[in-house]
Parts: structure tokens; sequence; C-alpha cells
């Protein structure tokens, strides 16, 4: 079964939002750019492939699966072939992650480090071999591949059960330190991870078992005191016995008797002993309290059982196991702790509302969230991209803590500030004058052609390109490709005319290209394009028809006319006054092109009529991730502008 | 009789609030044990938990700040760590950086420009300059870190990366143009005369395709005067005039002819180029003197 889980899995990846490789477990080699890729593509494009609704990525025949930490900054990411269908991944991610987290939590914490001391191979293996072993074995418990709740039971099951249950010979057999004698000497080691081993190995006899009766003791408490020391939420206030109680009302009496126990010890050795062996497997929840009050007895003969039986370095083993499921269980208390949090810490969060320092909760962003969806809504960004953006920000937000005297606010509008930012950030260079110098290769003109639908300004825009590239002392041939309204023609011979008169002075040459109506626009633009050549000519812009996006028909006619003229770039005119359009204008008329062709930029006009509710064109970058090229701001030839993220930024959040 | 019973009566009247006064103060001055454990516990814990909410970790001084900027895969992440780690080795792999990280870092004493004036003494030597070398996203969309961070004050010095075999001469140029603009601007406009300091660090030199860095900086100068010709008749930002800030677009000194690195220290930039890699832990010993020498 574990060679099985070798040959699915390809590599596993726990990498910080920084680009530090944590800790990673190869079983076959995966070329680094896969993952690279993913993140440029996924993580901070935000691009989701088709179809895959953000769960997973495929690249290069395979499939990455992740999940992201975002208190720690942490992503997990898992590697394989993408012919395989392995079901148990998610759950793979999600037990590492809260393994990861749980074990390491306070070690990244730390601020100005790098690296951490991490031994998670064998927790790792140890989580592997149990999720393979439930998707691909008989599955004799079937409750537990449904969540991982369950799961800690079905441990305490197998550590308590007298006879072991099937798989565990196996499992001893396969993990790596089996041979490791058990370091009783090494009893006092400060509180690690790693602190069970040496603790609960119950080395032989009872005797011994109840000599050290109070070091586990201690080491129990310990390690659980520093899991919850590492909740992101608890901070340092939330002391264990709080925990418990603001979780578990109900189980309040038998809660102080645990203390009770836990304060004088020594009166109640034995039964810390036991209490100590049942917790262990699974801390602190309901069945460790009925095991204290009943099955005790039998714990107890268990654990010598369990000594006398078995060798020490399986006790390794089973320490191993036991933490890993302790540690799975502990998170979860944490959560529902957290979403509970409104009984016994009521008070402490409303404190923390104005003094800082709260962890953000689902519950706690909605009432920000809503209020900036509505800032994003009222500066006309389309509500689909409005929502996407919002949850995304509520997304990375989760988990992570608020400043000293800092309102929830102020985060999340940093937050929802950068993801805009991002969002209208290019990832290319849009310097049109230096690309046409690199670009133009031979005598092939570079050829720009421009779409979008009926009435929003592609002439005049295309006007005022032509204009900027007579400047720069270009020689322009424009194309009249829109053979289908009346006067569309003869509307581009008056710009073209205008243009001469303004440019001739500086030495500026256009000209337009002119087939008359009713023709085929494709054969129209490659005539254009290789009349351009012929004659020279450094640009030829191309105007398009207007067409309804939702209009196949029409749009059919764009993947002919872009394998026929072959344009360098395709700009789409969007006009900033559309509204909830705006997305699948944009989807719609990038999707056109064929599958190998997409636009390369979008021009907004009319920018001056929607003063600050300039939402298009977030909605439309949003929709594609293709970058915004212009904006026209006026009636002039001069009036085109390029984007300033900054402008725009603060326009939104204004 | 009569007149001794008046005398008594005074005395109830007089003592009715007694009783009360007094149970009063000795409820105050005799609480029970556990109004007085509760109080305790209040005074003492109440300052803890505050002291826990405010107080937050940080680094106790500010550190002089290394910026480390560049295209993304240039070897940034890589090279922070290098130098983190004493051996100068780096990690086996890193991942594309979507987030900026600061890192710790020390070069001895020694190589500090104060240093010469020591002597060789002083013990003062023999400690370490302490310093932060903060690595910023080199994705497209993630540069904004970079760029608000490049002309802040604490940065002392900035640390572009760059892939020798430089494939795309264009896109490098661009962000090395962006970087040495905001410089430019900071430079010429704070009070001080101190200059900006600028390593172009030509990283990855062990691959096969790595071009020498005279090649390189030949390159780039060649690049970024097009791109300043080409920026200069660009269209207007949406949010400019069109007028007063032709200092703040045009890089270095006002004249047409072609860009040098070796220009741009009228502008108070000061650049130099470098050529190392990662892979084999150069970056700590040719970065140390710089370093050194922007204290």
């Amino acid at each position: 079964m574990a060679d099985a889980a070798r040959s699915a899995l390809d590599s596993f990846e726990i990498i910080t939002t920084s680009g530090i490789l944590l800790w990673s477990k190869k079983y076959a080699s995966v070329n680094p750019n896969i993952v690279n890729s993913f993140i440029s593509d996924v993580l901070i494009e935000e691009r989701m492939q088709p179809g895959s609704d953000g769960k997973w990525y495929k690249k290069d025949s395979y499939t990455l699966k992740w999940t992201s930490s975002n208190d720690f900054g942490l992503i997990f990411i898992a590697v394989y072939q993408s012919l395989l269908q392995l079901t148990w991944i998610d759950e793979l991610l999600d037990t590492v992650k809260k393994l990861f987290t749980t074990l390491y939590g306070e070690q990244l914490k730390k601020p100005h480090t790098s690296t951490i001391e991490c031994h998670f191979d064998g927790y790792f293996e140890n989580r592997m071999r149990d999720l393979e072993k439930k998707a691909g074995g008989p599955r004799p418990i079937a409750s537990d591949v449904d969540g991982r709740s369950t799961t800690p039971t079905t441990d305490k099951g197998q550590w308590d059960a007298p006879p072991p249950p099937p798989p565990m010979p196996s499992i001893m057999k396969s993990h790596p330190k089996p041979t490791t004698p058990a370091p009783v000497g090494s009893l006092a080691k400060p509180v690690t991870p790693e602190i069970a081993r040496p603790i609960s190995p119950a080395p032989g006899s009872a005797s011994h078992l109840l000599s050290v009766n109070k070091r586990p003791v201690r080491g129990s408490r310990g390690r659980r005191g520093h899991a919850s020391a590492t909740y992101p939420s608890s901070g340092e206030e939330v002391s264990p016995a709080r925990n418990e109680k603001g979780k578990k009302s109900g189980k309040n009496t038998k809660k102080m008797r645990r203390w009770d126990a836990d304060g004088n010890a020594e009166e109640e050795g034995p039964d810390t002993v036991l209490d100590y062996s049942a917790p262990n497997a699974n801390s602190t929840d309901e069945e460790a309290e009925r095991g204290r009050d009943g099955t005790r007895k039998v714990d107890y003969i268990d654990q010598k059982e369990w000594g006398s039986k078995t060798s020490k370095g399986e006790f390794v083993l089973k320490d191993l196991d036991m933490e890993v499921s302790a540690i799975l269980k502990e998170p979860d208390r944490k959560d529902t702790n957290e979403s509970g949090s409104g009984g016994g810490l009521g008070a402490f969060s409303f404190f923390r509302n104005f003094v800082g320092g709260k962890v953000l909760t689902k519950a706690d962003l909605e009432k920000p969230l809503a209020a900036m969806l509505d800032q994003l809504l009222r500066k006309n960004v389309a509500r689909e991209a409005a929502l996407q953006v919002c949850d995304s920000v509520g997304k990375s937000l989760i988990g992570q803590k608020t400043g000293s005297f800092q309102s929830i606010e102020v985060p999340v509008r940093a937050a929802l500030e950068a993801a805009l930012r991002k969002i209208l950030t290019p990832t290319n260079s849009l310097d049109l004058l230096r690309e046409i110098q690199t670009k133009r290769s031979g005598r092939r003109p570079y050829v720009i052609s421009i779409v979008g639908v009926n009435g929003v300004g592609k002439s005049t825009n295309l006007s005022k390109i032509c204009f900027f590239l007579l400047q720069n002392k270009y020689k322009v041939l424009v194309a009249a490709c829109d053979t289908f309204r009346s006067g569309a023609v003869e509307q581009l011979r008056v710009h073209v005319r205008n243009l001469k008169e303004l440019t001739e002075r500086e030495g500026g040459v256009v000209e337009l290209y002119e087939k008359g109506y009713g023709k085929d626009a494709a054969n129209i633009a490659k005539d254009a394009v290789a009349h351009g050549e012929t004659e020279g000519y450094d640009v030829v812009l191309i105007d398009t028809a207007g067409r309804r996006h939702n209009d196949q028909r029409l749009m059919s006619s764009l993947e002919k006319f872009a394998k026929f003229a072959n344009p360098d770039k395709i700009l789409m005119v969007g006009e900033a006054l559309v509204g909830t359009d705006s997305v699948l204008q944009a989807r719609n008329f990038n999707a056109a092109f064929g599958s190998d062709r997409s636009l390369d930029g979008f021009i907004i006009s009319k920018c001056d009529t929607v003063g600050d509710m300039i939402g298009t064109l977030i909605s439309m970058v949003f929709a594609t991730g293709i970058p915004v090229l212009f904006l026209g701001v006026g009636q002039n030839y001069q009036d085109l502008r390029t984007l300033n993220i900054s402008w725009a930024v603060k326009l939104l959040m204004s | 009789m009569d007149s001794t019973l008046p005398s008594p009566n005074p005395t109830p009247l007089m003592s009715a609030p007694m009783p009360l006064y007094d149970s009063m103060l000795a409820s105050i001055f005799a609480p029970p044990p556990a109004v007085l454990i509760a109080t305790l516990l209040a005074t003492f814990l109440v300052p803890i938990f505050i002291h826990f909410i405010v107080f937050r970790p940080r680094s106790a001084i500010d550190l002089p700040t290394f910026l480390l900027v560049g295209p993304a895969a240039s070897g940034k992440t890589s090279l922070m760590i290098s130098f983190e780690s004493e051996t100068g080795q780096p990690p086996a792999e890193t991942r594309t950086s979507q987030t900026p990280l600061s890192l710790e870092c020390s070069v001895p004493a020694s190589i500090a420009s104060a240093s010469k004036y020591r002597s060789v003494n002083d013990p003062s030597l023999k400690a370490h300059q302490r310093f932060l070398l903060s690595d910023t996203p080199g994705h497209g969309k993630l540069r904004h870190i970079a760029h608000s961070s490049v002309s802040s004050p604490a940065i002392r010095g900035v640390i572009f990366v760059l892939d020798s075999s430089l494939t795309d001469v264009r896109e490098v140029a661009e962000y090395l143009y962006d970087v040495l603009l905001a410089l430019q601007y900071s430079a010429t406009s704070s009070t001080t005369t101190q200059s900006k300091k600028l390593l172009v660090a030509c990283n990855k030199s062990d691959v096969f395709t790595a071009l020498p860095p005279s090649k390189i900086q030949k390159l780039l100068e060649d690049e970024i005067t097009q791109m300043r010709v080409s920026r200069s008749k660009g269209i207007l930002d949406v949010e400019d005039d069109g007028e007063g800030n032709d200092e703040k677009e045009w890089l270095g000194e006002g004249g047409e002819g072609p860009f040098t690195f070796q220009s741009m220290e009228e502008v108070g930039v000061e650049i130099e180029f470098k050529g190392g890699s990662v892979e084999n832990g150069e970056w700590r010993d040719r970065l140390s003197p710089w370093i050194g020498s922007c204290f």
C-alpha cells in the first residue's frame, strides 16, 4: 500500500508565500517550473483554468492541488500525474496543513527567519499511509473517509482495543524508525513536537510506568499548552482551561475535576497516568472524559499489555500515530472554540475589536466585506466581478490578526486595495512604441486591429491611436473593414483627412485602405496588410464592424479575421458606461478569436463621462486578465491616456 | 431616672448610622477572601493581559535595509537565503515569491566604510554589522511592493538581481528603468547629498549561456537609451496634466545622447555591476564589500 502511495503522489511541497521551500517530499522528480507556473497563474494572476473551479491546476500531464494557510503564509501543494484519480488528496492536504501548522506554527511566527527546524517526514508518511489505506483498502471504517472529525475516534479504537487492528502490523513494519530504542533517558527533554516519543513509551513494566507518572502529566500538559499557544487566535490570554470551558459548557464539572487532578497529581498518581494514556490519543475530547470515569481500569491494563507485548521501537511508532491524531483533533477544537467564542470570550473579542490583535474569522469579515461590496457596486463594478473580488479578499484575510488599535475595516480596506491594484497591474509592459520597434521584423507592418460592441467608439479610438503614432513619425495605413454599417467608411475617411492635415507639418503619413461595403472583412484586412507591406507602411490599423458579443453568427467571423489579418495586437474597446454586461463582453470577445489567440488589451472609452465610477475597468480586466492599454478621456485626438493604477485604485476606494 | 433615660436615647440615635458606617468600613477593610483574591488577581493580571494585547514582537531597532529587486526567477530569494546562512550555500530550491520577506544578515564590521578610520586593535572591528536583506516578489503584478519601498529612507542600497543569460533584455531593462527612475526621483528630491546606491547583481554566471557583466551592462544601456526615447514620446497617463514633470520622467541627465549608467552618478545614483552565482555560493563574498561601503 505504501508503495502504491509512493507512485501515486509525485511530490508534496510546503512553501511560504515568500517563496521558500520549507519542506518537500519527492517520489518522482518534478520540474520546479510546474509549481512556479502554478503560483504565478493561479495565486498571483488568479486565472482559474476552465472547469477547475479553483480546485486544481493542470500542467504538462501533472495535476496540482493545493491548500493555503493564511495566518502562517503557507501553501501546501500536492503534485500527481493527471492520469490518476486520487480522491484522498484533499484530505491529505487538509490534515497535513493542520499537522504542520500545529507542530511548527511557533517557529513560523518568528520574524526575519527563513528556515525552520522540521522533521516532518514521519508525520507525513503516517498520514499518507492512513489515507491510502482508507482509499484503497477494504475500508474497515467507512465513516472515516467522510471527515476528519471522526478520525480520532478510530484512532482511539485502535489504541484502546486489546487486540491491535489488522492494519497495525503493516504500519509498524513500514515505519522508518522501528529500530530506534525508546529514549527513556531523555524524559526531561524540553517541550518539542516530538515530546510524546520520549515520554509515552511504556518501558516494559508497570512499575516503571508508575515511577515516571509525574513527567508524562507535565509533558502532556505542556504539550497541550504548547499546542494551544500556537493557536493564532488565542494569544496568551486564553489558557487551555478557558479554552475547554468556552467550548463545552456542558462538561464544565468534569473539566473542573480534571484540573483538580492536574493540580494534585500526587494523590491521584495512578489516575493521572491512566489519564495520560488515553487522552494523549484523543487529547481532551469526550471520549477521554468517559475513559477516565468508566474505563480507566481497562486502559491501564491495556497499557501494560501493550508494554509487555511489544518492543520499544514499536512504541515509538505508536506515539507518532497518537500524536498525529491528537494534533489533528486539536485544530478542530480550535475551530469550534473560535466560532463559539461569542459566549465565554464574547466580552474579550468585543474588546479586541477596538484594541486590535483580533484574529479575523469569517463572521467578523462579513460586515466590512459587505460594505466593500457596496462600495465596488457603487463604482459600477459588475456584480459578478465585485463578488469574486470580495470573496478572494475575504479568503485571504481569514486567520490574520489585526494590528494594535486597529479596527477590522483597516485590514479589509488594505487588502481590497491590494487586490484591485493586483488586478489592474499588467504582467508585461505596455509600451506600444517600444513594442512596434522591436516586433517589426522585415517589411511586414505592425498590425493593430480594434474590435468591440456597437457604438463604443472603435473608430474614434482608432483615430486617436493613429494620431499618437503619427506624432511619432510612423507611416500608418488605416484599413476600413467595417463593410456593414452605412457611413462607416466615410467616417474613417474624414478622420484620415483630419489627421493628415493635423500632422502634415510634423511629417506623418497616413492613408485609408478601403474596398467599399458588403465584402468580407477578413479578406480586406488581409489585402490591407499586404498592401501595407508593399508600400512600406510601419503600422496598419484595422477598424472592424461593431458586433453584439452574444451574437454567435457575428462573433464567429472574428476567428477567421484573426487568422487572415494576423494582427500583432487585438484591442477591444469597451465603454466605461457599461455595467454588468462588461464581464460578458470581455469574456466573449476574448474567446472569439479561437483557442490560440486572445485579446491583447482593452481601450476603455468615455472615461470622462463617468467621473469616479470607473468600475468597468475592474470588471473587464478581472474577467479576462487582460490589461487596460488606453483610456479615452475626451473628444479630441489627443484625449488618449494610459492607465495610472494608483489613480484608478484611489478613485475606486474613495 | 427621667433625666437618665434620655441620655441613652441619643446614643442609639447617634449611633444609628454608625453600624451601617462601621459595617461598610469593616467590609471594606476586611473583605471576604474571595473578593480579596479576585482583586489581587485583577490587579496583577490586567496589566499582563494588556501587555499581551498591545505588545507585538518586533525587531528592537530599525536595522539598515538592503532591498533585493529584479525580475521573477532571477534568484532573489536564493541570494537572500544564501546570505543568511553562514556557509553561503543556498537552500536546494525556492519557488515564485508572492510576498516580501526580510532576513537579518550580518557582515563583519571591519569592511564597513567607517571602519577604515579605526585602529586595527579596536575591538568593535570584530563585531558584526547587522542589516536586513529584504526580498521582493519579481512577478509583474507584484512589483508595486518593490516600487513602494525603493525610495524609502530606510533603504541603504538596492540590489538588482538579474539572470546573466539575459533572455529578455526588454523586460529586465524595463524593470531596471523603473527602479532607476524611482531612485533618481528620491535622490533629487531629498535634501541630503548622500547618493543612492544600486548594485546590479548578474546572477547565474555559472550557466553556459551567461554573459559577462560588462556585456550585460552594454546591452542594458542600449535598451534603456531606446526606452527613454519611446517613453518620453509615449502617451501621458491619465492623472498627468502634461506639465512640469519632465524631471520625473527622464532618466539621467538632460542630454539626448546614449544612456550610460555612469551618467546616473550626476543625479545621485551610484551603480555598480557584479557577476556571480548563487549556486556556487559566491555572492556572500562579492556583495559584502559593497554592503559595507553603504553603511
